[in-house]
């Protein structure tokens, strides 16, 4: 048991919080309730946008991206909305900052106070409908199938690394359609999606269902979601789905012209699944030791250390690293090979137990092994492959 | 590693019919807990207060079961899953 992190049974939010900070996934900062997220954290959230990015993108779903900034009066259009997301959100009031002319440093300039306000996105569907409402004039405009990979801030008041930060990174599909059937069927498909993805890369298991009305989303006819099961037997909400009706095409008078020539609002949709991810992978399967990941996204699927007896060892012993980090690297593996000697063996296996990598030490007589750390999961197939090089 | 995660889950959706087994089970076993819910928000509400616990979801392909609401008694046409959230 790594003395560094609390176990589960002691404290299992400080475990978790351990194995965030202690693995290198994030950091607190200098901002209340904002987490910076470190390369390693950030090279898993990589390996999971780029999965999902590929689903969308294999579902005809195109990238595009909207102002950061909503004027106060658009989140206002659509009542239960507004109601939703007023109280967690961040404002920009002025456009400028000076010095102070009694020498109080810099302050806000009160000659550039902004003649509305502008609202930070807690969700784009205000400042995205009020955009299409200029694609969308006929029924060849649809549907229209559209997601952003973008920031979001929600003021929170409780919160905790990855799962509830008051900035995260998300993505967010906004689709249009011509019927309700069709954008029905777009809801459950990227919600099949979403439970495919957290079901067979992250290997979490998901129940999916729908929300209770009170639990729906500001603006929405039904959420759809997918919920997963923590260690310490707490729910997470793992991503969601809303069927939005035509609340936000009427809220926006986004109108098309179907085959008849007869005038319609639009239907939508939105779904999204955030940084809250990763928070949920690390619950999910991590133990007292540290991080445990599953291999289709770990960032790093396997470290090569290679343990010098003698100077005369280390040039044969890089060669034969080097070599099989390129093997691995053919066969399609994440590696790393690390033989820099600032740190010790024993100092990198701690560190590496730590960020859930398996090892691999390349041996003198030409035959390495696969090393795992007494508690980590199973080896992919793939590796077993080189369990014996002569 | 999923299916590790998977018998951990399934043994941590358990049903619930009176409300001190609802409650007992919320403190000490966690997990989901599939009860009635007569479908109102008073119900719901009323038990996000006195125990912290959230209706996570009505699964999809949830089986129609005649029952009594765990909080109100009233009639419930199907089980819905509560649980304490992050």
């Amino acid at each position: 048991m790594s003395k560094e992190i609390t176990s589960r049974q002691e404290d299992y939010a400080q475990w978790y919080n351990d194995l965030v900070i202690k693995g290198g996934l994030a950091d607190y900062s200098a901002v209340r309730g904002c987490m910076v997220i470190k390369p390693y954290g950030f090279a898993l959230w990589e390996e999971m946008r780029d999965v999902l990015d590929q689903m969308f993108k294999d579902t005809g779903h195109e990238n595009a991206y909207f102002p950061l900034f909503i004027p106060k009066s658009f989140l206002s259009k659509e009542a239960a909305h507004v109601e939703g997301f007023a109280k967690e959100c961040a404002v920009v009031t002025h456009y400028r900052l000076k010095n102070d002319p009694d020498g109080g440093g810099i302050i806000v300039d009160p000659e550039a106070k902004l003649e509305e306000e502008l609202i930070v996105r807690p969700t784009s569907e205000t400042i995205i409908w009020n955009t299409y409402k200029t694609w969308i004039q006929s029924y060849r405009d649809l549907p229209l199938l559209i997601n952003q990979w973008a920031n979001i801030v929600r003021w929170e008041m409780r919160t905790r690394l990855f799962l509830r930060t008051t900035e995260f990174l998300w993505q967010e599909g906004h689709t249009a359609h011509a019927t309700a059937e069709e954008a029905i069927t777009e809801v459950k498909l990227m919600l099949g999606i979403y439970a495919d993805f957290v079901e067979n890369y992250m290997a979490v298991p998901v129940i999916r269902g729908v929300k209770s009305a009170s639990e729906r989303f500001a603006g929405a006819i039904d959420t759809y979601c997918i919920e997963a099961m923590m260690q310490d037997g707490k729910a997470l909400q793992a991503g969601t789905s809303h069927f939005l009706g035509q609340n936000f095409a009427k809220a926006f008078d986004v109108k098309f012209s179907d085959k008849q020539n007869k005038l319609d609002y639009v239907w939508a949709t939105s779904w999204g699944v955030s940084t809250r991810l990763v928070g949920a992978l690390v619950m999910a399967h991590s133990d007292d030791d540290g991080l445990i990941l599953p291999p289709r996204i770990a960032p790093i699927q396997v470290v090569i250390v290679p343990i010098y007896k003698g100077d005369d060892r280390k040039e044969m012993l890089d060669a034969k690293g080097k070599e099989i980090a390129a093997g691995l690297k053919k066969a399609g593996i994440r590696v790393k090979f690390d033989n820099n000697d600032n740190n010790r063996p024993g100092w990198k296996f701690a560190e590496y137990e730590k960020k859930g990598f398996l090892f691999a030490l390349p041996s003198a007589c030409g035959i390495w092994k696969i090393r795992r750390s007494k508690s980590r999961g199973e080896i992919p197939k793939k590796k077993r492959m080189f369990h014996r090089m002569d | 590693m999923f299916n590790k995660a998977l018998l951990f889950r399934d043994e941590h959706i358990t049903k619930a019919d009176r409300w001190d087994e609802f409650e007992k089970l919320l403190d000490e076993k966690g997990g989901f807990i599939s009860a009635h819910w007569d479908g109102t928000t008073e119900s719901e509400e009323a038990i996000k207060e006195k125990l912290k616990a959230t209706i996570r979801c009505i699964p999809l392909d949830n089986p129609a079961e005649d029952g009594f609401c765990i909080y109100s008694g009233k009639p419930s046409k199907e089980r819905v899953l509560f649980a304490r959230a992050y």
